[in-house]
């Protein structure tokens, strides 16, 4: 891989190029839609998310508001139980502004394709997740794979996987995105950590990109890529809303 | 308490029964254990497995332990000199 292993930045949505297919075949590292929100939206949203009595700890330790199916790989009801009250609640703090509108708008654009959350007969998966990373809080190397990792879940039929993070709240310093040269593979899995993530000698060796998050701007990367949030320093939290999203039929379908 | 190993199943021999490749040992273990264990799972969480053993198949145990990460209480060892497990899926890979 060259040194010049650097996100695509789109100013303007360009159809002419599918960088989705450049994600999936590694040739970029993420594609960053600049200033999807505007920093008075993002802060309005962040005050919104602070006051909101629903944040939990979810997977890796960060704290959340929202459901992910990986806490549910076992007990596929008790995921649908529970997001009807987490999308509830993100209807709540979204219901003045939804950033849900503009990202969907985004990656439509950019794809050409409609987009839609995800639905099992009647029930809605999980339409996003809020993550705060608190100065400190560490977060291990990581993949996202439902196909591998949530086989149970139809959306884990879909042929790819890709991640949309909208930044609402930068850090101070460090809470960087750390994106490596290497994608998952079945082998990989004895670097498993019991509870989460792999160990670093997982991505020993690997070409990586580091990419600063500035508030309002949305990133997408291929997650079965390693990557990495890097710990936060000082008195600002990190935090984003995110989703996953794949390839249903003609459509593309979102989830958390 | 049971003791704990963790690590990946990577050949299923039967509808009860596959190697595994162990990469974790809980520290507070009363034995240690190889690199390679053979278990006989007397029970497991994983949805597409069915907890019948006569229904159960070496198609769905294949397609639902092969590669995966997993976590197994020792009960105890067979006939076989096996490790008798309670099986379940693991902590997550990402989110």
């Amino acid at each position: 891989m060259s040194i010049c292993w650097k996100p695509k930045i789109i100013t303007n949505l360009d159809l002419q190029t599918n960088y989705f297919d450049e994600l999936l075949s590694g040739k970029i590292p993420a594609i960053i839609v600049p200033k999807v929100l505007d920093q008075q939206e993002c802060q309005v949203l962040v005050d919104r998310i602070m006051l909101n009595n629903e944040i939990s700890i979810g997977l890796g330790s960060t704290k959340k508001i929202g459901e992910s199916i990986n806490s549910y790989i076992s007990n596929k009801m008790e995921y649908f139980k529970n997001v009807k009250q987490s999308n509830h609640c993100l209807g709540k703090i979204f219901s003045h502004n939804d950033p849900r509108e503009k990202m969907l708008s985004v990656i439509s654009g950019l794809s050409g394709k409609e987009i839609q959350f995800a639905k099992e007969k009647s029930l809605s998966y999980s339409k996003g997740m809020i993550r705060i990373y608190d100065p400190g809080d560490p977060v291990h190397v990581h993949r996202d794979n439902a196909s591998f990792e949530a086989t149970n879940f139809s959306i884990s039929t879909f042929s790819e996987q890709f991640s949309a993070v909208l930044h609402l709240q930068s850090a101070r310093y460090g809470g960087s995105l750390t994106v490596f040269d290497k994608i998952w593979t079945r082998s990989d899995e004895k670097f498993r950590d019991p509870e989460f993530g792999y160990s670093n000698d997982v991505i020993d060796g690997a070409f990586c990109t580091s990419i600063t998050c500035k508030q309002g701007d949305l990133v997408i990367i291929n997650p079965n890529n390693y990557h990495i949030v890097n710990t936060v320093e000082g008195n600002l939290s990190r935090i984003t809303f995110g989703f996953f999203f794949g390839h249903g039929n003609s459509y593309l379908s979102a989830w958390s | 308490m049971n003791d704990i190993i963790w690590g990946t199943a990577t050949k299923i021999l039967s509808n009860k029964s596959f190697e595994m490749e162990v990469t974790h040992q809980k520290e507070e273990n009363n034995s240690t254990y190889s690199e390679k264990e053979t278990i006989e799972f007397t029970e497991t969480d994983i949805m597409s497995i069915s907890t019948d053993e006569i229904q159960r198949t070496v198609e769905q145990v294949e397609q639902g332990l092969k590669d995966k990460f997993i976590k197994c209480e020792i009960s105890g060892k067979n006939e076989n000199n096996e490790l008798v497990c309670k099986v379940s899926h693991s902590g997550a890979g990402g989110y």
